[in-house]
């Protein structure tokens, strides 16, 4: 491929572009043509967009306009314009005589008045700035005169391709009547009944060519070296040129109309090609990861997976989550303001827009969720996967397929669900590992002292299928010596009878003398069983609480299939669970009074021993009655969510019951006054009971004695809350009020420590 | 749960990793290619090409020439040119011959 104007590209596409910075009299725009090789020539004319500057012009060629192409060659021809309008018409009379020499030199015009006058300094460069413009005659010829600020310069080095021209254009309407000749139609009016039309050029060389008006265009009156040869043009300080009367059928002594300017009146070009040789070549690259791209990844990866974990990790990552959403907020913002950095800063580029919408509709949906708080991953995901389907949406308008898009959307919307739920749940596994490494080693005596902080196994746990099994054989399965030996109490079907509860089922066992309750775990996720009842253990064994039965921890204590789990050995309470008892003695108040104030001291003194249950509920009461003492004892049994002390500053490892336990406690509440609202709870129950035996029949269900989660969450809507509040004994009323006044509390608000409310 | 979240992730990341290598072809940053060419001042005053800017940005061609100096403020000063593509990188298809370009494109901007 040569340089200069020779040289081809094989075209396919040509854009047409024109900017004004002060306004033209031509259109400004950019427009795209296509090359039809059938026809030879461009056809089309599309508009593109375009933004110009002082200093330069932007396009924008959506790529589904050119076919979308891998790589495209370029070159760019640029025409600089500068027009200085003239735009005048005088009538001039042949009777001059001058003596003019057309040699580009003014002094033989000095003693002549200009024709048209033009202010200096209008055009830039000088040398294209029209000042003045004379005529005269002698018998022969009529000559004009053209003034200009600067010398046109035609010999600057380096110049490429014709560097400057500028063209003149003069109209002689020859019979001075506007209605023959140009009609006005012809280029807005320009030249206007003209029969004649004199266009100098000023190039490398120089030439001028006369047209005539053959009543619909402009046709050359001469051949071009005819009127090479005939209308001479010189230029030096000014430019010259004298044409022959009868080259355009004036006679000596007649008035004609001269109109100077119009269109091409007097305008100046420079050409300049980019590159001055060969072509431009541009590449599309696959995904070449440019920093926002590399660092967006990342953040992503980071801000999402990190949202991810702290949902998973509950109530107590709040903190977290409101970090993570800010550094989203920034993630986003940061990204989406990166490759609008790239623009230039005053491009009117119609991505400057979409990005500006899509990051108002991140921030917008970010915001919304974080009010919401509740949910807080899925409308992230939804948020992310709308803005950037509005991105390829928008890209499918120019140029991507439509099916890519709804791929790209589907994916996106999984990768992020996949980032949240994944990353989420691989750091809650690196936090609890890290938890684990710091408890075993034992690195710090910090640690050490700490309470023991429940560790979190991920152990298969046999099924309660697998332990009645394992049951029907103690002999084989049990590790105890006393247990081996023992008899399971069975059902009707001959089967070991289960008591089974959320995390553990229980068997009875008769061996010898002593009766067992054989506790058997089969929660997936269950604390540290064996530090924490060494824990218990300890603190029971030192405290000797009557309501607590004897028990024993045994690591290995059951085999099944090739792997060992522990077993809980207790002494089988005596009596029956609360709720068996307050029916079988319903019409007893007295009895059932006992039991209420014998279960109140019960916790009382676990309190004072710094000892909490934490699942105080019907079926871990167990109340039988002494009938030589006629008294009453209470047992409570399931030690899964004991507080002892050494447990302070740690979490609870269950809520509890949740018909009996203050709505609002967390794991966070865990401290010796733990029971005192389900104590209230159990307390005011079997009082009200004995004051009023129809509340069984009415209320009680296996679930609960007479209060439900229900009552607790909206006490005034409670028909058994109401009606204990309007109850005709005082004890009851008052009991109630401290309720329902509980609930507005700290669920180990004071208030309903049991020593306080035992004397109501 | 955590098993059942692992074994979510692990389809999921299937899915991902399969489509992500089929439609990989066809994935493209917002930028992907960005270029300057300059161009040598060859004239005095603001008729200089200095440099294009060019670059395939999500979905477009994007181009932008600048100019040595700045455009005059007066009017009927103007920008002007032609920019010619060939999409298919080859010579002999498409317009193959240089000229007549003041009377084609350009003429239909002066009218």
């Amino acid at each position: 491929m040569g340089g200069g104007r020779d040289r081809g590209i094989g075209a396919d596409y040509d854009i047409v572009f024109a900017y004004s910075v002060a306004g033209s009299k031509y259109p400004t725009g950019a427009w795209l043509q296509f090359w039809n090789s059938s026809t030879n020539s461009y056809q089309g004319w599309e508009s593109l967009d375009l933004a110009g500057f002082t200093d330069g012009v932007e396009i924008n060629i959506p790529l589904n306009f050119i076919q979308n192409p891998e790589a495209v060659d370029i070159i760019v021809y640029s025409q600089c314009e500068t027009f200085d309008r003239i735009d005048q018409a005088f009538s001039y009379s042949n009777n001059q005589n001058s003596i003019i020499v057309v040699d580009g030199a003014p002094s033989d015009w000095d003693s002549m008045t200009p024709a048209i006058v033009d202010p200096a300094g209008d055009v830039d460069p000088p040398d294209f700035d029209f000042t003045r413009f004379y005529t005269t005659n002698d018998q022969y010829r009529i000559f004009h005169r053209f003034d200009v600020s600067g010398i046109l310069n035609l010999s600057i080095p380096g110049s490429v391709d014709n560097p400057r021209r500028a063209f003149y254009y003069i109209y002689y309407d020859i019979d001075n009547n506007a209605s023959t000749g140009c009609p006005s139609t012809w280029s807005g009016g320009e030249g206007e009944g003209a029969e004649y039309r004199l266009w100098i050029g000023l190039y490398d060389s120089y030439y001028s060519m006369l047209g005539k008006w053959d009543g619909n265009n402009w046709i050359q009156a001469f051949d071009w070296a005819e009127a090479m040869k005939e209308i001479p043009v010189k230029f030096d300080a000014v430019v010259e040129v004298a044409v022959p009367l009868s080259a355009i059928n004036a006679t000596l002594g007649n008035t004609i109309r001269i109109f100077v300017g119009g269109i091409h009146g007097f305008s100046a070009i420079v050409d300049d090609f980019l590159p001055d040789e060969g072509v431009i070549t541009l590449e599309r690259a696959m995904i070449p990861w440019p920093l926002g791209t590399v660092l967006w990844m990342l953040g992503a990866v980071l801000a999402v997976g990190g949202m991810g974990f702290a949902t998973l990790a509950g109530e107590s990552a709040r903190t977290l989550r409101r970090i993570l959403m800010t550094a989203i907020i920034f993630e986003l913002s940061f990204t989406i303001y990166y490759p609008i950095a790239q623009l230039p800063a005053n491009a009117r580029d119609p991505l400057r827009d979409f990005f500006y919408l899509e990051f108002a509709t991140v921030l917008l949906v970010t915001f919304l969720f974080s009010a919401l708080e509740k949910g807080l991953g899925w409308p992230f995901i939804f948020g992310n996967s709308l803005t950037w389907g509005l991105v390829f949406g928008y890209n499918f308008f120019f140029g991507y397929p439509y099916w890519l898009m709804v791929l790209y959307l589907i994916g996106e919307g999984l990768l992020f669900g996949f980032l949240y739920v994944f990353l989420g749940a691989v750091g809650q596994s690196f936090i609890g590992w890290i938890r684990n490494r710091k408890t075993s080693a034992g690195l710090s005596a910090a640690v050490l002292t700490r309470p023991t902080q429940p560790r979190i196994h991920v152990i298969q746990w046999p099924t309660i299928q697998d332990y009645v099994a394992a049951f029907q054989n103690v002999h084989i399965h049990l590790t105890d010596p006393e247990l081996k030996r023992g008899n399971v109490e069975a059902d009707k079907i001959g089967l070991p009878r289960s008591i089974s509860g959320n995390f553990a089922c229980v068997f009875k066992i008769r061996s010898g003398n002593g009766v067992y309750a054989v506790r058997c775990f089969y929660n997936s996720k269950i604390i540290d069983l064996q530090t924490r009842y060494k824990s218990i253990s300890n603190c029971i064994g030192k405290v000797r609480l009557p309501c607590f039965v004897n028990f024993e921890y045994i690591q290995d204590g059951i085999s099944i299939g090739n792997r060992k789990y522990p077993i809980l050995k207790m002494e089988w309470a005596k009596g029956e669970i609360l709720n068996k008892f307050i029916s079988k003695n319903l019409g007893n108040k007295n009895l059932l009074e006992m039991v209420a104030e014998k279960f109140v001291e019960s916790v009382i003194e676990m309190q004072k021993c710094g000892v909490a249950h934490g699942d105080l509920q019907h079926g871990n009461i167990k109340v039988s009655v002494d009938q030589q003492t006629n008294s009453v004892n209470v047992y409570f049994v399931d030690y899964d969510g004991l507080f002892v002390r050494d447990f302070q500053g740690s979490k609870s490892p269950e809520l509890g019951h949740s018909n009996y336990q203050h709505p609002r406690r967390t794991e966070n509440h865990y401290d010796e006054r733990l029971d005192n609202f389900s104590t209230l709870v159990v307390y005011l129950s079997i009082l009200a009971i004995a004051e009023d035996p129809a509340l069984w029949k009415r209320y009680h269900d296996e679930e609960y004695i007479i209060f439900t989660r229900i009552d607790f969450e909206n006490p005034r809507r409670s028909n058994l809350v109401q009606k204990l509040l309007r109850s005709s004994s005082s004890r009851i009323k008052r009991l109630t009020e401290l309720l329902v006044e509980a609930l507005n509390c700290d669920p180990l608000s004071d208030k309903t420590r049991p020593d306080y409310f035992m004397r109501l | 749960m955590l098993r059942r979240i692992v074994s979510v992730s692990a389809i999921i990341l299937a899915f991902m990793s399969v489509s992500t290598l089929l439609l990989a072809p066809y994935f493209r940053a917002a930028v992907e290619a960005s270029s300057t060419f300059y161009d040598t001042r060859e004239y005095a005053g603001w008729m200089n090409l200095k440099k294009l800017d060019a670059s395939f940005l999500a979905g477009n061609l994007w181009l932008k020439l600048e100019y040595y100096e700045e455009q005059p403020n007066m009017p009927d000063h103007r920008f002007k040119g032609e920019i010619l593509l060939d999409i298919d990188r080859n010579f002999t298809t498409g317009r193959s011959w240089w000229g007549g370009v003041e009377t084609e494109g350009l003429a239909q901007t002066m009218t």
